[in-house]
Formats: structure tokens, sequence, C-alpha cells
């Protein structure tokens, strides 16, 4: 694996693939007022283009193309709300008589980022009619998803009051007012203020690569990097706040965010990425071990990090009349590492364990991409954020430990009349 | 060792069958910083009828119960599974299908090490009444998670529409009575007859040296004693070519009602592994150039509002069973229900051109080269064919041979009217 960066365009070389990824990022600050427009303006440059008229006619080149996969989305991440233009196409040299398929892949995406399809400087009325209702289905039926639906919903109360609050998926009572000529906006917005980053992961040259680029990807205006990822808003807290919500449903979801004051470019992020391998990440973790493993509670109890904003998530599903024992026991596991009640074992364990999945990431190109996104926020190597992970302490575990704060509890919960089981 | 080199595609496969009759597959992938490992029982869900290891008459076991071993395999009386993984830099799991039950580790450091206690935890069971009783409150929630999800209830709604007695339409992990009925006895029953090394197979594939790595687990399966070779009797039930059920509505707590239409294949016993790979293929193509990305129905449905970018399809033929799924969520079920019905049995007249047809397998051909970027798929497929004698590479010359008479064979026999159901889920309350 070779890294090569000049002006926006990184490449990583590598022959572990049979496949090229192109991934340009498109970055703008999150904000509730923009964030519909943009995930519309994603699918609605999905649909069609000026060179491929629509849906259909944009996959049936892509399916000429040996099933090349485009995705556009748009996705929150901190404090950014970042559109992602992806393509996928097969390396020719593992199929019989292919012709060349990097550059074709490339004129695609050029051709649905820079070529919309504008008749007299709008969209096409018909497409964002379209497209806004797929969005609006797809927001919908993220309610249909219960264990997400929980997490979401506890996100959202947790971070009312705050920018973080935003959802990602877009807001239905938004839709109503965008149309045909407000995306003209967005789109233009996007393409002249958005930072934007180009990244190709495959067998090829960078030299090549760039000369690709210049003669078909004509993005004039570069900016320099200056958004941040990292999300400092705090929150005046007082007490925790505890909401349920019922449903027809066989299990209670539990879900509890946490307020970790620690981010990734503070100097505690290597500890507390290993107080969770203590705590609740893996399957050696205190809340496998004692929610599952131990009281047979649950099939699943974890916690997952988001260490741009600062928070912790704990979930589980279970029985509703052991909702209150699991939180007990979740809770005396947060206490017994603030008071360092953990093995050099545990301590170990953890460290592997982040060690082996940071190493195992950079086998996929999905995986080298995000590595290439932390590396460049924490300014180190994968060799030498390993080293910092080796470094922890029990005492830095149990200090940033001792930083969390407990915020908001919620249950999804079966209705009473709900027995589907005896 | 014998070398098994796949030249297009740039890979190969170094093949033992050991003493004992364990297959062994290694596979070197250079530059990978992970390896990854899986050792397969050809043992799943659909093993419920069979005789055990040394007895003369069949038995019934309870359903979930393979998936059941799975989650118990994990129990040592003096050892933490997971912990020993994680002690030597790896990370391990398990899961259950139809037909397989699957161990895995992955890791980017001692290889060696982590094989070993792979083919270690596995061969040596240890359960009592105790540890038994206690898995059960674990699995009884692992069901009602399923149960919560809207997409799990819809296919296995739709397996229970299909057949009338095969068990594939039964839930993987059983169910909350069933799983109470198991015993340790019962899980030793199925543990000797299935997990014998004649019926499973080891896959590795890594940055790893075949000739050393050979020699580790050769001396690990010849410390161990196992009986002789032997092939498992299994018993399935007759299953009619019509469905079970034609119709049926079920009540799920979700926004947007879902619909999905069935089909059920016929699967013939003389067949060989390869003719039912080929039609398993030109399966695909079919349901792909019916209601694909770039079909004519698909853009139909979606401009009259019948359906959204949830709606897909997916097929299973196999020597076991054969049926697909074509459908998603929606806001007019019936009226969907009704046109990809018609459209399904409208297929046996279809004109389908050479053009689609060979854009169509060109897809097909860049998807399967892209799923080879991930071990993960690469050792698990690599398994599923090779119990069945097939080669996961040679899926692609398959592909390639494929013709449009094929196709249309399958188009003309597949889709009958008494083989197709309909499952709506339909917002509860």
């Amino acid at each position: 694996m070779h890294t090569k960066a000049v002006n926006q365009i990184t490449t990583i070389k590598t022959e572990k693939f049979k496949t090229t990824v192109i991934k340009v990022s498109f970055k703008a600050a999150l904000k509730r007022s923009t964030v519909t427009e943009r995930i519309l303006l994603a699918g609605v440059l999905r649909n069609s283009s000026q060179k491929f008229a629509s849906r259909k006619a944009l996959s049936a080149h892509l399916e000429d193309l040996y099933g090349a996969s485009l995705s556009i989305s748009a996705k929150k991440q901190g404090k950014l709300h970042v559109i992602n233009f992806y393509i996928q196409i097969a390396n020719e040299k593992f199929l019989k008589s292919a012709p060349p398929l990097f550059e074709e892949a490339l004129k695609t995406l050029t051709e649905v980022i820079m070529a919309p399809r504008l008749i007299d400087g709008t969209f096409d009325q018909d497409v964002v009619h379209f497209e806004k209702r797929l969005l609006k289905e797809d927001i919908e039926s993220i309610y249909d998803d219960k264990t997400s639906y929980a997490l979401r919903k506890m996100i959202g109360i947790m971070c009312e009051q705050e920018n973080f609050g935003t959802s990602g998926d877009g807001y239905i009572e938004d839709l109503s007012q965008l149309d045909e000529t407000t995306l003209v906006t967005t789109y233009e917005s996007m393409l002249n203020h958005d930072e934007v980053s180009i990244v190709v992961v495959g067998d090829v040259e960078h030299e090549h690569v760039g000369h690709l680029f210049e003669r078909h990807f004509n993005l004039k205006a570069q900016r320099p990097p200056q958004l941040s990822v990292i999300d400092q808003e705090e929150k005046n807290m007082r007490s925790v706040t505890v909401l349920k919500e019922t449903q027809a449903l066989n299990q209670t979801k539990l879900n509890i965010g946490y307020r970790t004051y620690t981010r990734v470019t503070d100097a505690d992020y290597f500890a507390i990425l290993v107080f969770n391998g203590v705590f609740g990440a893996f399957s050696h973790s205190k809340l496998f071990m004692n929610v599952r493993e131990k009281e047979s509670l649950c099939y699943y109890c974890a916690a997952q990090l988001d260490n741009f904003k600062g928070l912790m998530y704990v979930y589980s599903g279970l029985d509703v009349d052991q909702v209150a024992k699991a939180i007990h026991i979740i809770d005396q596991q947060l206490t017994d590492v603030c008071e360092g009640r953990f093995t050099a074992e545990e301590l170990m364990l953890a460290k592997k364990s982040i060690i082996n999945s940071k190493r195992e990431s950079l086998d996929s190109a999905s995986g080298m991409l995000s590595d290439l996104e932390m590396s460049a926020l924490l300014t180190l190597t994968a060799a030498e954020f390993v080293e910092k992970i080796e470094q922890v302490t029990a005492a830095d575990v149990s200090r940033v430990a001792q930083k969390i704060e407990k915020d908001t509890v919620f249950t999804l919960e079966p209705s009473k009349s709900n027995t589907t089981h005896p | 060792m014998e070398v098994r080199k796949y030249e297009k595609m740039g890979e190969q496969v170094y093949y033992e069958k050991l003493e004992n009759g364990l297959h062994v597959y290694l596979m070197p992938k250079t530059g990978f910083n992970k390896t990854y490992a899986t050792f397969t029982t050809k043992y799943g869900s659909i093993d419920n009828h069979f005789i055990p290891l040394g007895q003369d008459e069949p038995t019934h076991v309870p359903d979930g119960i393979a998936h059941f071993l799975e989650h118990k395999l994990f129990e040592k009386e003096d050892y933490d599974v997971f912990q020993k993984f994680s002690a030597a830099g790896a990370s391990s799991n398990a899961f259950t299908s139809f037909t397989r039950t699957c161990y895995l580790f992955s890791t980017t450091s001692d290889v060696e090490k982590n094989l070993t206690t792979l083919l270690d935890f596995v061969q040596a069971p240890y359960f009592t009444e105790a540890t038994v009783e206690k898995e059960k409150g674990i699995i009884e929630e692992e069901i009602k998670m399923y149960e919560d999800n809207a997409d799990f209830k819809a296919y296995f709604g739709v397996l229970n529409n299909l057949y009338v007695n095969h068990p594939i339409k039964i839930d993987i992990a059983g169910t909350v009575e069933s799983i109470y009925e198991i015993t340790a006895a019962d899980l030793h029953v199925c543990y000797e007859t299935f997990y014998h090394p004649s019926n499973m197979i080891l896959f590795v594939v890594g940055d790893i040296e075949p000739e050393s790595l050979i020699e580790v687990i050769r001396a690990n399966q010849d410390a161990k004693s196992y009986t002789a070779t032997h092939e498992v009797k299994r018993f399935f039930p007759e299953e009619p070519a019509h469905v079970a059920i034609a119709e049926r509505e079920i009540n799920m707590q979700v926004s947007i009602p879902k619909v999905f239409v069935g089909a059920k294949g016929v699967v013939c016993d003389q067949m060989s592994q390869e003719e039912i790979l080929k039609i398993d293929l030109a399966l695909d193509v079919i349901l792909e150039m019916l209601f694909g990305s770039s079909s004519d129905y698909y853009e139909k449905i979606l401009a009259e509002e019948l359906a959204n970018d949830s709606f897909g399809f997916e097929a299973i033929h196999d020597a076991h069973a054969s049926f697909c799924l074509v459908g998603g969520d929606t806001h007019e079920p019936e009226a969907l229900a009704a046109s990809i019905k018609e459209k399904l049995l409208s297929a046996a007249t279809l004109e389908l051109n050479e053009a689609e047809f060979l854009r169509i397998k060109r897809k097909k051909t860049g998807q399967f080269l892209s799923a080879l970027n991930s071990v993960e798929f690469i050792a698990n497929r690599f398994t599923e064919y090779a119990f069945n004698g097939l080669s996961l590479f040679d899926v692609v010359d398959v592909l390639e041979d494929l013709q449009l008479a094929d196709a249309l064979t399958v188009a003309r026999d597949y889709f009958k009217k008494e083989r197709l159901t309909v499952l709506k889920m339909v917002p509860a309350g």
C-alpha cells in the first residue's frame, strides 16, 4: 500500500483488490436548515444526468461497465454534513476481454456530479417530485427498524437543544418547501462552497489518476480544508432524562446515552478507546460478560463511542421486567472501571482487540478510506496509532471513565396487550 | 498438498484431505494484514431428522438445536473462548444457516495459535444441564430480537407460505417453546453425529504459508482420535410442488406495508451439482432482467408509486430447496402483489433480447469480482460450494458460458400459478 496526495487528490495504490474505488466528498457544516435539501439533491443527482436521461438509462450504463456500483449519499458526521459520490468498478485484468474501465468510471462519476439534467436552468420538476416521494418513504421506514429507530430517538432526545440533534436522515416537513428551483441553489452551493476531497483506491498510478482527473473532472476552485468535524458544543447537564415509548413488540430496546467529554483530537482519545474496550465494545468487555454471559439477560449489550461529538451509547434488547436490573448492572460496570476494578488482563484484551481491528480495517477499501480520514485528523500513521494504544495505562482508563456522565435513558417497550409469547 | 490454480482470478488454493477425513483448504493472499479462518460443519437448521451416530433408528430433534449447539460450543469448563482468541489478537464468532454451522476467527497476529484454539474449542464440547439451561435466556432474547425485525418476519413468512413440510420453513434459531425442550443429551447426539471431521471443512485465507500451516493442522488432528469416516443419513419429508398458503396477511408495527411474492421451484434429485448451479445463475439473471434496476418493469412501478428503493428480489436454488422472493415496501400492497404475480407468470412468453442478456451477465460478473475483495465472502462461499462438490472460482466460468437459451428455459419452467404465494405485512393496530 502506497499513499500519495497532490492537491485534493489522494491515491492509495494497492494490489489487494479486484476493483477500483473513487470517492469524491463534498463537506459542509451540518445545519438543520439545509440537511433535507442536501439529501434530496443527492437523490436527484443519482437519478439522471445530461447524458443519462433516466434512472433506467444510468442503471443500464453501470451494468455495461461490468456492474459498476454508484452511490450518492449524504451523511451526518460530527459537525459536518458530507455528500459522498462513490463508484466502484472491476479491474479489467481479471475479466475476459474487457476494455479499460477506470477512465469510464471516472467519466460516469464526473457526469453525475458536473452535468446534472437541467431544463432552462432548473432541475426537472418530475424528477424532483419523484425523488421527494422516495426520500419521504425512506425517512418513514426508519420507524420500521426498531433497533436503529430507538437509538436515533435517544440521540434526538439527548441532543435536542444542540446542532448535533439535527437528524442525519432529513425531515419530511421540509420537503414541501423544496422544488426544482431551490435545488439549483443547493447544488451551486455544494459546488462552489463545499470543501472537496478526492480519494482513489486500487491498482492505479497517482500520475495517471491525476492526468485523468485533469482531463475529465474540471473543479476550478481549490478550497483549503477549514471545516472541522469535531463538535465541541456542550449541554448544561442537570439530571438524567428518562423516557419511554410503547409499541407492539416482543422485546424492550434499551438505549442509554452518555457524555464522554473526550473527542478525537483530545489527548485522552486513545484512553477512551481503551476504556470502551474494557467496558463495552467487544465480547470480552464488561457489558457482554456481565449482562449477557453472567446474568443471561440479553443476546446483545454493547457500548459505542461517537468521538467527533464526545458521546457514548449503550444498547441492549431484553425483557421489560429485566430493564431495571440491567441498568443497575450497567451502572455498576461503569463505576467499576472508574474505580479501577478491572484486571491487567482486561486491559490487555482491550488493547489487543483495538489494534487487531485497526489492522484488519486496512484490508478493505472502505477501511482504508476511513483510516485516511482519521490519520489526517490525528496526524498519525496506523503504526503510530498502535503505539499510542499500547501506551495507555489503567490510570488513564479510570480517569477518562470518571469524566463520563449519564445523560438519557430511552426504552422502547412492548405495549401490555402484546403477548406473542406466553 | 494439492495446489489448485485459478489463473484468471489470480488466486490459488491448497487442498488436503487429512487422515481423519477433514477437508483443509489454505488460500494465500499476499499483502493482507488479516487472516480469516472458518471451521464449518455440513449441519444446519434443516438437518432435524437423521440416524444418530452408532444407532439404527432415525430421530427427530427440537427446532433450533443446530443454532443452540453453536452457542454452547463456546462454553468451556476452564476457559473463555472469546478471551482466549482476544488474548492472541483475534476476534471470533459463529453462525448457523439452513445447511451449515460455521465457527470463525480473524486475526492480524499469531495465526497458528489461533488456528489451534479454533480446532480445539470446536472439537472439545463441554455442556452440563446447568450451562444448557443458562443459555436459554440468551437465545430467547435473540429469538425475540428477530421477532421484532420486520424484514426477517417477512422472509420467514414467505417460507412458511411456500413450504408444507420442508424444515427450511423453520426459524434457524427455533422458537421460544422449542429451545426450552432442548437438553444436554440432545446436544451430544447432534454433536457426535455431525461434527465428525469428515463432515467438516477448514478454510484459511490470508498472508499465510500453506506448507508450514498444514503441518500444524496435521499435528493437531493426528493427536485426536476419531471413529472411521461415516456418511450421515438424513431424511427430508416429501414436499409437494404447490405452495402451502397462497396468500396471507401478518401484522407488525410498521409505518409502510410490505409485500412479497414468493415462487417455489422444483428441485430435481437426479440433477448434478453443475446443472443445479447453472439453473441458480440463470434464475438470478432472469430475475435481474425482469425486476432489476434497468428493467422496464422497475421503472414502471416506481413511476406508478407502487414501490420505492426498498424493492428487491433474491433467489436460492440448491439441492435442498429452490425459491425466490420479489417485493418490498409499498403503500399499495394489493396492486403491487398483483403486478409482480402477473410479471412472473408472463416470464414464460417473454421476449428476451441478447444484448440485454449480455449486459446482465456482465453486471453479475463484475459484482462477483467485487465480492472477491472480501476474505469473509471467499471463505463462506468457498465452503458452501465445496460441500456441494463445486469450486467458488469456477462460478465465473459457468456464468460466462451461460446462454440466453438457458435463461429462457428457466423463465419458461419456473413460474407457475400454483407455485406462487403472497405475503402482506400491514401496520398493526
